[in-house]
Formats: C-alpha cells, sequence, structure tokens
C-alpha cells in the first residue's frame, strides 16, 4: 500500500471502516505532511494537531465500540476559512474577522461531523471570497505546489493547494464566480460548483448570496461525489437551498450519444495556447469514446463580467455591512459611532474588498440603481433563460475552465479588471445557478495543469458525474506535484 | 459614467469606509476602469417586459415554532467592548441637536 | 386666513408571533438583555433568514380587515443603513411590492365618522434597542427586539386634526386587538407612530404647503396628539413670520420632548435617504395564494364598526354604550355571554360600562380579565331587575363579593341582609329621622336650592345600607318637605 496521504477518500473511509487503518494514523499521516508543506504551500490558516487528533480518536472509539461513523469516516477534510467551525478561527482571511471564532457550525460542517469526517483545519482564500488568486488573504498568498512561484488561483486557493499537495484528501470550497473550479483547474484537481440550492448556505460567510455555492474539492472524480453526498441536500435553515431530491452522483456509464455543445463564445481571443491545445485534445478523447460535441452558441455570455462585477459586489456591499465593530471582529478607534464604524472598516478590510464595497454600494445608490443592479439582474434573467433553451439541445456544456494555467504572484495583483477577466469561462455557471465541473485535462509543456470544465442543466448532477467520471478514465490521471526544495523551515503549526 | 475622487469620497461614507485622499484617487481610477467595462451592459438588448432574476427558489417559509437561543456569554463572547449584559459602543449622539 | 391640517400616519406595529420574523427566537417582552439572541437576529457571519408564515399570514389578516389589495406575488428587499441596534447593516423590509395597498380605517370622532385612506401596509423585521449611559461615555446595545416581527401600516395625509389621529390610532389598536396579533400597547414600544404633519394655507385665493415634518419619539396616543397640535401653531407661526416664502423650506425630522410638551429640529445625515434598496437575495419571492388569502380571511372577526352597528340594533343600545362594549373585544364577547346566561341587554352594558369598567380600571385590567363569571354577573342583574336587591346595593356590596370570588348572588343577598327594603313605613320613619338631622340641608332646599336634598337621600340611603330604592327615597322626601 502506498502511503496513507496518497490514498483517496473513498479509500481511506473503507480502510478506517474496515480496521485496516486506524483514524489516528491517518490524520498523522496527514498532520505531518501538511506541517511540513504549508510552509512552501501556505494553503493553511489554521490548522491544530491536537483538536484532528482528539476528532480521529473519537473516531476509533466509536469503531472499537461497533459503530459506523458514516461515509468519511476518519477522512480528514480541509475547510475554507469563510465556513464556520464552532468555537474555530473563521476568519475569511480579514483582518476584520481575525478575533471571530463562529458559536456554530455551518451546516456543511454538521453534516461532515455525522458522516464521521475529520475536520483538518482552514484554508487560506482570498479576502471574504473576494479574488481569483488568494492574494487578497490579509495573512499571504497561497503558492502552487506545481509552482512555488505561481498562484493556487483563488478564491479558494487554499483548499485546492492542499488537495493538490496531499495535505488533505478533500476540501471544502465556496463558488461565487470560479472560486472552486478555476483554483482546481491551476492545481490540477477535480473541483465542483453545485446547482444553487443543493448545498445550504448556513454558515458560509457571504460574499454575494444569490452566486455562493459550497462544493467539494479532491483528487478524483469519485472522491468529488463522495463530498459532494455527504453535504447535499435540504437545510429549513437556509431558504434557498432546494426542496429537490439529490441526484444520483454514483451513475456509471459511458459518453455514447452524450450531446455535449461547445461554446463557441468560449474560444475566443483570451485563451492561451496551451490551454486550447489541452482542451482541444479533451474534447477529441471525448469524440473518440462516442460522445457528440457541436458547437454552440450562447451571444449573451460574453457579458458574464460585466454582469457579476455589478451583482456580485452589490450583494457584497450589503453582506459585508455588518463588519461595523459592535457584535464580533476588530473595532477601529472612534469617539462616536459614525467614526468608529468607518475606522473599523477602513482599517479591517483589505484593498480588494474596498472596491468591491464601494463598486457595489455605487451600483445600489440613488440614481444608479436601474442603470446598474437593474439592468444586470435583467441581463442575468436572458443569460439564464439562453443557457435552459441551449441545454433543449444538448446533455452537457465543455468548455476551458480557466483562458490561461497558472499565472505567476503579482503577475495581475495590480490591475484589478485584468484580474477580473480571468473569471470568464467560469462566472455564467452562478449567473445562471447551474452545476459546473473542473477537472485536470492535462500539463502545460512547463508542467502546470489545465481544468476542463463541464457544465449542466440545473439539477443535472447525475449527467455532469457521470460524464466528469467517463472523461477523466480518458484523460491524463492526477500526478502528485514535485516535491518542494527544502523541508518547511517552520515545524509548528500555522497561526 | 466617470468616477473621480469626489464620487469615491461619497459612496465611501454612504458605505462607512475611511478612505484616505490617495487612496480615494486610486480607487477612483480602478472604479473608473471597472465601471467603463461594465456600462457594456447599456448596449444589450434585451426582449421587453425582461423581467429581473432575483431569487432561484419560491414560497419558502417556516412555522411559528420558538427554537433554542444562544446562551449570553456566546452571544456577547466576540464582541469587541461588552460588559457581561450589553454590547457597548461608542456614545450615540448623532440622533439629536437641539 | 384658513388653513388645512394634513397629517399621515406611519404606524409600526409588532406582531405577536411566538418566534421572530427570520428567526426562532422567541418573542417576549422584559426577558433579561441579550437573551433572546442568536446567530440569525444578531447578524453572525454565515447566519440566514427564514421567514415566519405565521406573521405573515397575521399581516394578512389585518390587511384583509382594513380592506386593502393584497398583492399576488411579493418579496423582501433589503434597507441599508448603519446604526448600532441594526445588526446586519441593513433592515430586511418590503420596498416596491408590498403586502398590501390601499383600504381604509374608519375614525369617528364628535365630528363624526371618516374613512382614513391607507397607502401600503408592508413586513419588516424589528431593530434592537439602544440605551444611552452618558456616565461612561458609552452606549450599551440589547438585541432583544431585533428581528421582531413588524408590519409598517402608512395612510394618506387624510388626517385632519390631532383629535382624528387619535381616533385614528385608537380605532387601529382596536382593530389589531379584535384581530388578535399584536398587543398594539404603545408604552411597551409594540405600537410606534410617525405622524408627518403640514399645512396647506389658503391666503388671498392661493394655497401656501408649509413643509412636510415628520415627528418621531412618541409613546403614547397622547403625545401624538400634542405633538401634532404644537406643531400645527408651530407652523401656523413660522407662515405668519415668513408668507409664501414658508413652502421653500426643507423637509424635516423634529423629535418631541414631551417634559417641554414641544418639538425640536433632528439633525439628519445627507445621506440618510439613500438606503440602496434591493431585493433580499436569501429569501425567494413568495406568492399570496388564494387558500392563503382564505386562512387570513378565517382569522377575521366581526369588526369593531360592524359590532358597534350590531349591538346598537339588535339590544338596542345607545351608541354611546354600544361604542364602549365594542371597543375592546374581550369585552364585547363578555357582554354578549352575559346577555346569553339571562341578563337582559340593557342594564347588563350598564353594569359593564359603569361598574366593571371602573373595577377594571383600577385594576388595570380588561373587564374580561376581572374574571367575573358571565352567568354570575347575569344573576345578579336579574335580581336587580326583579327587585330583590338595589341597584346601589349590588353595585356597593354585591359585586365587590363576587369579585371576590363570591358565588351565589342570591344567597349573598340574603346572607349579607341586602335584601331590597320596599317597607314605606321604615322609609318614611328614617327619612323623617333624616330631616331632623340635616337642618342646614332642609333650610337650603326649603330657600329654593334643589341640590341639597341628595344631602338628605344620602343620608337616608346610608341609614338604610343602600337597600332603598333611591326613587321611592326621593319621593318620601319631597313629599315630607313639601
Ligand atoms: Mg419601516
Ligand atoms: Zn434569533
Amino acid at each position: 500500500m502506498s502511503e496513507l496521504w496518497q490514498e483517496g477518500a473513498a479509500a481511506l473511509a473503507a480502510a478506517v471502516r474496515g480496521r485496516e487503518a486506524s483514524a489516528v494514523d491517518v490524520a498523522d499521516a496527514h498532520l505531518e505532511r501538511a506541517l511540513r508543506w504549508n510552509d512552501h504551500v501556505e494553503a493553511f490558516l489554521h490548522l491544530e494537531p491536537e483538536e484532528v487528533r482528539r476528532q480521529a480518536r473519537e473516531i476509533d472509539r466509536r469503531i472499537s465500540a461497533g459503530e459506523d461513523p458514516g461515509p468519511l469516516a476518519g477522512v480528514p477534510v480541509a475547510i475554507k476559512d469563510n465556513l464556520c467551525v464552532r468555537g474555530q478561527p473563521t476568519t475569511c482571511a480579514s483582518r476584520i474577522l481575525e478575533p471571530f471564532h463562529p458559536p456554530y457550525d455551518a451546516h456543511v460542517v454538521e453534516r461532515l461531523r455525522a458522516a464521521g469526517a475529520i475536520l483538518f483545519g482552514k484554508t487560506n482564500l482570498d479576502e471574504f471570497a473576494m479574488g481569483s488568486s488568494t492574494e487578497n488573504s490579509a495573512f499571504g498568498p497561497t503558492r502552487n505546489p506545481f509552482d512555488l512561484a505561481r498562484t493556487a488561483g483563488g478564491s479558494s486557493g487554499g483548499s485546492a493547494a492542499a488537495v493538490a499537495a496531499g495535505l488533505a484528501p478533500l476540501a471544502l470550497g465556496s463558488d461565487t464566480g470560479g472560486s472552486i473550479r478555476q483554483p482546481a483547474a491551476l492545481c490540477g484537481v477535480v473541483g465542483m460548483k453545485p446547482t444553487y440550492g443543493l448545498v445550504s448556505r448556513y454558515g458560509l460567510i457571504a460574499f454575494a448570496s444569490s452566486l455562493d455555492q459550497i462544493g467539494p474539492f479532491a483528487r478524483t472524480v469519485d472522491d468529488a461525489a463522495l463530498l459532494l453526498e455527504a453535504i447535499a441536500g435540504r437545510d429549513a435553515r437556509d431558504a434557498t437551498s432546494s426542496a429537490e431530491a439529490v441526484p444520483d452522483l454514483r451513475q456509471r456509464g459511458d459518453l455514447k450519444g452524450l450531446r455535449i455543445g461547445v461554446p463557441k463564445e468560449c474560444f475566443g481571443e483570451g485563451l492561451s495556447a496551451d490551454v486550447r491545445t489541452l482542451v482541444d485534445g479533451a474534447l477529441g478523447k471525448l469524440t473518440a469514446a462516442g460522445a457528440r460535441i457541436e458547437e454552440v452558441s450562447l451571444p449573451l455570455s460574453v457579458h458574464g463580467i460585466a454582469v457579476y462585477y455589478i451583482v456580485a459586489p452589490s450583494e457584497a456591499s450589503s453582506n459585508l455591512a455588518r463588519y461595523d465593530g459592535v457584535r464580533y471582529g476588530i473595532r477601529g478607534e472612534g469617539a462616536s459611532v459614525e467614526e468608529m464604524f468607518a475606522e473599523t472598516r477602513g482599517e479591517g478590510f483589505g484593498a480588494e474588498v474596498k472596491r468591491r464595497i464601494l463598486l457595489g454600494t455605487f451600483a445600489l445608490s440613488s440614481g444608479y440603481y436601474e442603470a446598474y443592479y437593474g439592468r444586470a439582474q435583467k441581463v442575468r434573467a436572458a443569460m439564464r433563460h439562453e443557457m435552459e433553451e441551449c441545454f433543449r439541445k444538448v446533455d452537457l456544456l465543455a468548455s476551458a475552465t480557466t483562458p490561461t494555467a497558472a499565472f505567476a504572484l503579482g503577475e495581475k495583483a495590480a490591475d484589478p479588471l485584468a484580474m477580473y477577466l480571468s473569471d470568464v469561462l467560469t462566472v455564467t455557471a452562478n449567473l445562471c445557478g447551474v452545476p459546473a465541473l473542473s477537472l485536470p485535462c492535462g500539463r502545460t509543456p512547463a508542467g502546470l495543469p489545465v481544468g476542463l470544465q463541464l457544465t449542466a442543466p440545473r439539477f443535472g448532477e447525475a449527467t455532469l458525474f457521470r460524464a466528469a467520471r467517463a472523461a477523466e478514465a480518458l484523460l491524463p490521471l492526477f500526478s502528485w506535484p514535485p516535491a518542494p526544495p527544502e523541508p518547511g523551515r517552520r515545524q509548528e503549526p500555522p497561526r | 459614467m466617470a468616477i473621480d475622487p469626489a464620487e469615491v469620497l461619497r459612496i465611501a461614507r454612504l458605505a462607512r469606509l475611511k478612505v484616505d485622499p490617495d487612496e480615494a484617487r486610486r480607487l477612483a481610477k480602478d472604479l473608473d476602469r471597472i465601471v467603463g467595462h461594465i456600462d457594456s451592459l447599456r448596449a444589450v438588448e434585451l426582449p421587453e417586459g425582461s423581467e429581473a432574476l432575483t431569487c432561484f427558489g419560491r414560497d419558502v417559509h417556516r412555522a411559528d415554532e420558538p427554537g433554542t437561543c444562544l446562551p449570553r456569554e456566546d452571544a456577547l463572547r466576540n464582541a469587541p467592548m461588552q460588559d457581561g449584559d450589553f454590547f457597548l459602543v461608542p456614545k450615540i449622539v448623532d440622533k439629536e441637536e437641539a | 386666513m384658513k388653513h388645512k391640517v394634513l397629517v399621515g400616519m406611519e404606524v409600526h406595529l409588532q406582531l405577536r408571533t411566538r418566534s421572530k420574523m427570520f428567526c426562532g427566537c422567541p418573542v417576549k417582552f422584559g426577558a433579561p438583555v441579550n437573551t433572546l439572541v442568536c446567530p440569525v437576529c444578531l447578524g453572525m457571519p454565515g447566519s440566514l433568514p427564514v421567514p415566519n408564515r405565521e406573521a405573515i399570514t397575521m399581516a394578512l389578516a389585518l390587511a384583509t380587515a382594513m380592506g386593502c389589495e393584497i398583492a399576488g406575488l411579493t418579496k423582501f428587499d433589503r434597507k441599508n443603513y448603519f446604526y448600532p441596534d441594526l445588526p446586519k447593516g441593513y433592515q430586511i423590509s418590503q420596498y416596491d411590492r408590498p403586502l398590501a395597498t390601499g383600504g381604509g380605517i374608519e375614525v369617528v370622532t364628535e365630528a363624526g365618522a371618516k374613512v382614513v385612506r391607507l397607502r401600503r401596509l408592508h413586513i419588516e423585521e424589528d431593530v434592537g434597542k439602544n440605551l444611552h449611559d452618558d456616565a461612561k461615555g458609552l452606549s450599551r446595545v440589547d438585541f432583544n427586539r431585533a428581528g421582531t416581527p413588524l408590519v409598517e401600516i402608512v395612510s394618506e395625509p387624510d388626517i385632519a386634526s390631532p383629535e382624528e389621529a387619535r381616533a385614528y390610532l385608537n380605532a387601529l389598536r382596536a382593530l389589531v386587538q379584535y384581530l388578535d396579533v399584536s398587543d398594539a400597547n404603545m408604552q411597551e414600544g409594540n405600537l410606534r407612530c410617525e405622524p408627518n404633519v403640514n399645512l396647506h394655507i389658503e391666503s388671498g385665493g392661493t394655497i401656501v404647503k408649509t413643509p412636510i415634518i415628520e415627528v418621531k419619539n412618541l409613546n403614547s396616543v397622547r403625545n401624538v396628539e400634542r405633538a401634532l397640535k404644537f406643531e400645527i401653531d408651530r407652523q401656523l407661526a413660522e407662515y405668519r413670520e415668513l408668507g409664501a416664502a414658508v413652502a421653500a423650506r426643507p423637509r424635516a425630522t423634529r423629535g418631541y420632548d414631551d417634559q417641554r410638551d414641544q418639538t425640536f429640529v433632528m439633525r439628519e445625515k445627507e445621506e440618510a435617504h439613500d438606503y440602496r434598496y434591493f431585493p433580499e437575495p436569501d429569501i425567494p419571492t413568495f406568492s399570496i395564494d388564494d387558500q392563503w388569502r382564505a386562512e387570513a380571511s378565517a382569522r377575521v372577526p366581526e369588526l369593531p364598526a360592524a359590532r358597534r352597528g350590531r349591538f346598537a340594533a339588535e339590544f338596542g343600545l345607545s351608541d354611546y354604550d354600544a361604542d364602549a362594549l365594542t371597543r375592546e373585544r374581550s369585552t364585547a364577547d363578555y357582554f354578549e355571554q352575559v346577555t346569553a346566561a339571562g341578563a337582559p341587554p340593557k342594564p347588563a352594558a350598564n353594569w359593564i360600562v359603569s361598574d366593571l369598567a371602573r373595577h377594571a380600571n383600577e385594576a388595570k385590567k380588561t373587564v374580561a380579565e376581572l374574571r367575573l363569571p358571565p352567568a354570575r354577573l347575569a344573576a345578579l342583574v336579574r335580581l336587580v331587575e326583579e327587585g330583590k336587591v338595589s341597584r346601589q346595593a349590588a353595585a356597593k356590596d354585591l359585586l365587590p363579593r363576587l369579585l371576590e370570588g363570591g358565588d351565589d348572588p342570591a344567597a349573598l343577598v340574603q346572607k349579607l341582609g341586602l335584601a331590597r327594603i320596599d317597607d314605606l313605613g321604615q322609609i318614611e320613619e328614617t327619612a323623617r329621622r333624616a330631616i331632623a338631622a340635616n337642618a342646614k340641608a332642609v333650610a337650603d332646599y326649603r330657600g329654593g336650592k334643589q341640590a341639597a336634598l341628595n344631602a338628605i337621600k344620602g343620608f337616608v340611603m346610608r341609614e338604610m345600607k343602600g337597600k332603598a330604592d333611591p326613587a321611592v327615597v326621593e319621593a318620601t322626601l319631597r313629599r315630607l318637605l313639601a
């Protein structure tokens, strides 16, 4: 048997349930690797070995007592640090929430506990999930395990890097405009954004309420399905969580006759040659396996970025109004309440968050609402309609996940608009509420991973996972990043 | 719509964000470019009577059943300033003047 | 110079649900501070609102009772502003698609009855409470009230006087109590109102409109009336000073200081009205279907105005009694129970409106809360009507015993020796003693002061422990003094 940290989630759960390995052994193998690697990738903001071992011992105790802790028994799951875990730091990678310890668990965290998973630390992200490179974290960027000088993507960069580097077999992220799929693509792992409403957002610290969804990271499609199964389903505490039955994520089958649409708008000039080559190659393999690839058009999707950068900041400007220094987080000095509010927020939020709060406040403010927010929501409704129409003709859509492979840290940091435009292929799924999955489709000549994005209609996860499994079998397998040049400088846990 | 530093300061006041003049100049430049991009939406042709999208679901309510509250210590624990009973804030003086 | 007063009323009414609008925290008054809170109503990061269906049904019942037009499809919106008592930095409210529009409330004043038209009714959540603590230079915040369901009812500026404003609020209170959707108690803050007022002043054929003033911090119906009186005078004075130029003054918000009985200017931030409303993305739109409308309609009982009319017609009551009986639903119900138990309606009404109401008032209760079983009051009324006990003795001696839990009025009459004295000889003998003992009053009466007779009559009634018929006593005295 290979080392425990190399195993997938399904194999680990089976080993723990079958008493072939103890949950403590599994936890220790991952802790050891995480503590050694984190200095290089900066995937975790918070990881407490003793707390991890305590959970693992409890799983082992239950197993010796003859109980079945659940389908994720003893499997470490890294949690993006915008998901509330009772009593643990939950910072959103923001100074303003640095001291915050939520008094409650997010719905997905409750579900993970119920499935026997080990909550394995909190991962780095762009502050409040606003960004595409994790460089907007107030605590420093996450690095791409395949090239430490490059971005792991964002905003769920920490989760993607942790899974890619073998620090945890599974991780949760959140995806508002591509924040799971983009880092998954750049780190060579599977990342999936579910249908809006499939997973409860209760306990996910909101960025943009109408777009946010929690989803899984894994190294295989099967493992991603296992994690999504554990967290999906109606929750009475989230009014936008859907009452629809959770789709069957375990279907297997080939690609014969599957109609896959390729939106021509996704193959425009912004797409790098490396990415285009790999995606074309992948589509060729799908065709060879019997899929019917056809070109489709989603003319409104070219406005995706514009719509997204009105809707998301508008909602964010309101969602982030609660950070006022009264009930939690840091407080700035101020003789009056007004001064205190402005100081707290001025000090607590980073540059990108401020930019988006201002943009959103502007788009909602008196005299501009109709031209911006109102207009954007109308275009969005039309985009959704256009997407539905398209899915009358095809079963899935396929494209690259990102226009380029991982860019260098610092490359786009000074140019917000360029950074925004890197979400061009992912935002449409969020705006339309449809599920989408990114899976690795090879590496560029420089060794950087590239992702293939598959998109399904709302609640089309059964088809999405079935096709992704079949595609995964045709595409290059996950491969480990090279070992870092030297062991970590710091041997103690982060923070 | 051009965004200048004065407009940035107006929005920042609305958003209760302290922004210094240097920052306002930088932000004005960034925001002006971004708004320049999103202004492209104005030219999009939409069918007559297009409705705005609000939410994906429909008709979700809860029954009027009391649930459990947080113990007060937990409610107050994260507060930057509290006295065991109340959340404390700088004196509120902006309400009235004679 | 003639002027017309235009008052529009904005009322926030707490709904009496068991739990809050968007979370499960109980709705209660007077709990220890910051104990009725949870992640949702504290606006903790990651928490989400789920609307309380019962609150919406209550608001629908109220809207139905006021004849409003109910929206088919509606939604919640966010109203964004910053204040320490507002946990999320926005209030969940309703903006461009309120739950209901139109409708009206009938108000009755001495000038007659009229309908005040309504503009809209919507649902929103309450905020917490700031307590100002000057000593430490800090303010304290309690979030127990945050998230309590409110309906906001906005009237057209149809209210034409401070008296009408009072009548409007009383009518609204009666209505919500009938519907059992709110305690509507201004002292406890579950009914809060902000009138806006201005004048149309006619002078030399033109009309000058004074700027609209919104008045805040009003905590009783009486203060609403007083504040409006003050404002009307103040606006008239301002007009006298400025003339037509008054119209150009800005609209403003003024507070009310009840110690000084005057309104004062409140500072407002320039951007105070840029609330950046947008649809609440955390709560799906919802539709009010026929079934929900029917459910709400079924909660609307016979309303005060209709009941008043019916009582007058069916029981032959005076308008005064009918109105007094129907102002509170429980009192009207009680009256009907008493008549159903066999009491003749007119005297029963009189007992409730005068005697029971006085006892209730003293005990700071409603008539129904006195918990006098209807059958017992009916028995008492019958004893009086049948002449077995005098009205006066029944009121003075019997009723208090019954209120203390005495259970058989007829037996109590015997036990307490309250049976009415019809022996004319005994009455005449007592009357003669009274004349002898009240020389001054007798002289006054004979000198033409009719009222002096009351003193002598009171003496007789006291001597006879109220058991004689006052009319017989009076007739006897007049005869003897003639
Ligand atoms: Mg209101
Ligand atoms: Zn609550």
